[in-house]
């Protein structure tokens, strides 16, 4: 009888699964990098991101990083990048595009979302304070790595 | 003469061929159940205490969990050596057998429909209904099996075995896994399976 439950046992084990971590968001992270010649991050006073679909998204203060997760249900984003100095607000637009889809994770997670062809496109407002943007990876997957970097 | 009697050859025809013939109840019961179906056929060539088998079965299963589900059609064969442990007394033709099974699976994968938590609100859940095929999908693995057979009727035999199976190769489907394996079913990180069932055989004597 022992020994039955021996061989149960080892059956079982040789059955597990592996205890999969299923939570990894696509998240797009912007970085403001001030043009000083140092090419460093530099924290600006208050970055505001706005996208249509959500208001006042990221009110950041102090900040040389921001991170949004776009939309599934659309193929991109309209965002309002917003640097505020003292009652001054400076404004540019900037269009996002992205392709939804569905990457395999695991037998036990799924799938997960993930955003493909991305592009961004700069459109200057009256009061412009962006340099310059560059997108960093084309694919969006998860929440490490910067994305969008924003040179003033 | 007297040798040739306690022996599990029949009397006067040592060393005969016996062709059997069988078919899985087990596994069509338990697809049915399942809402799928599988057919397995052997073909079964022994002589003395020593069988070569040969299997082929046919399968279109279902697979579901809360995240994703799926449809596995396709077919597979084994090719089975086993030695029967078995001493009869007199005309009787039971057998224990113990045996290893070579097996290779060719299938396909429709991915009927998909559940992805949504990134912006983590409470919702999305649902997308692909309709994607992943064609040309193959498996091999080996099994180490134990039968039992009885013979109920003259020359009909009823069946029960268990198997262990260990996992050899398989090509991985892009963007999926090898989740499902006819023949093999669920896969496990540790690549090794188990099977039991009954089924139900003829025996030709020749």
């Amino acid at each position: 009888m022992k020994k039955w439950w021996i061989w149960f046992a080892i059956a079982s084990l040789l059955a597990c699964e592996r205890d999969d971590l299923c939570l990894q968001n696509p998240v797009i992270k912007i970085n403001t990098i001030f043009l000083n010649g140092n090419n460093e991050k530099s924290p600006v006073d208050s970055l505001l991101v706005i996208t249509a679909s959500q208001d006042t998204l990221i009110p950041a203060t102090h900040t040389d990083s921001t991170s949004f997760v776009p939309d599934p249900a659309q193929s991109g984003d309209t965002l309002i990048f917003k640097k505020v100095n003292g009652s001054f607000q400076y404004a540019d637009t900037v269009l996002l595009n992205y392709n939804p889809g569905y990457r395999f994770v695991s037998k036990a997670c799924g799938y997960k979302m993930i955003f493909t062809e991305t592009n961004i496109e700069l459109h200057r407002g009256n009061t412009s304070w962006i340099d310059s943007i560059r997108l960093i990876t084309n694919s969006i997957d998860n929440d490490t790595i910067t994305h969008i970097k924003i040179y003033h | 003469m007297a040798k040739a009697q306690t022996s599990d050859t029949v009397p006067g025809q040592p060393h005969r061929l016996t062709i059997g013939a069988g078919y899985d109840i087990g596994k069509k019961m338990w697809s049915r159940f399942q809402h799928g179906n599988i057919d397995e056929i052997h073909l079964n060539f022994s002589r003395d205490n020593h069988s070569l088998s040969i299997f082929y079965g046919v399968e279109n299963m279902p697979y579901a969990t809360n995240r994703y589900r799926f449809q596995s059609t396709g077919r597979y064969f084994k090719i089975e050596y086993a030695y029967n442990f078995f001493e009869n007394w007199g005309n009787m033709h039971n057998e224990i057998n113990v045996g290893l099974r070579y097996a290779k699976s060719h299938f396909d994968y429709h991915i009927i429909e998909i559940q992805i938590i949504n990134p912006r609100n983590p409470s919702e859940e999305l649902t997308y209904y692909p309709r994607i095929t992943l064609p040309n999908l193959h498996a091999q693995w080996l099994e180490l099996t134990a039968n039992i057979k009885v013979e109920i009727l003259p020359r009909l035999y009823v069946e029960l075995y268990i198997s262990g199976k260990r996992f050899l190769s398989g090509t991985k489907p892009e963007n999926f896994d090898l989740i499902y394996i006819p023949g093999f079913y669920q896969t496990n990180i540790s690549g090794f399976g188990f099977g039991l069932g009954y089924g139900i055989a003829y025996h030709f004597g020749l």
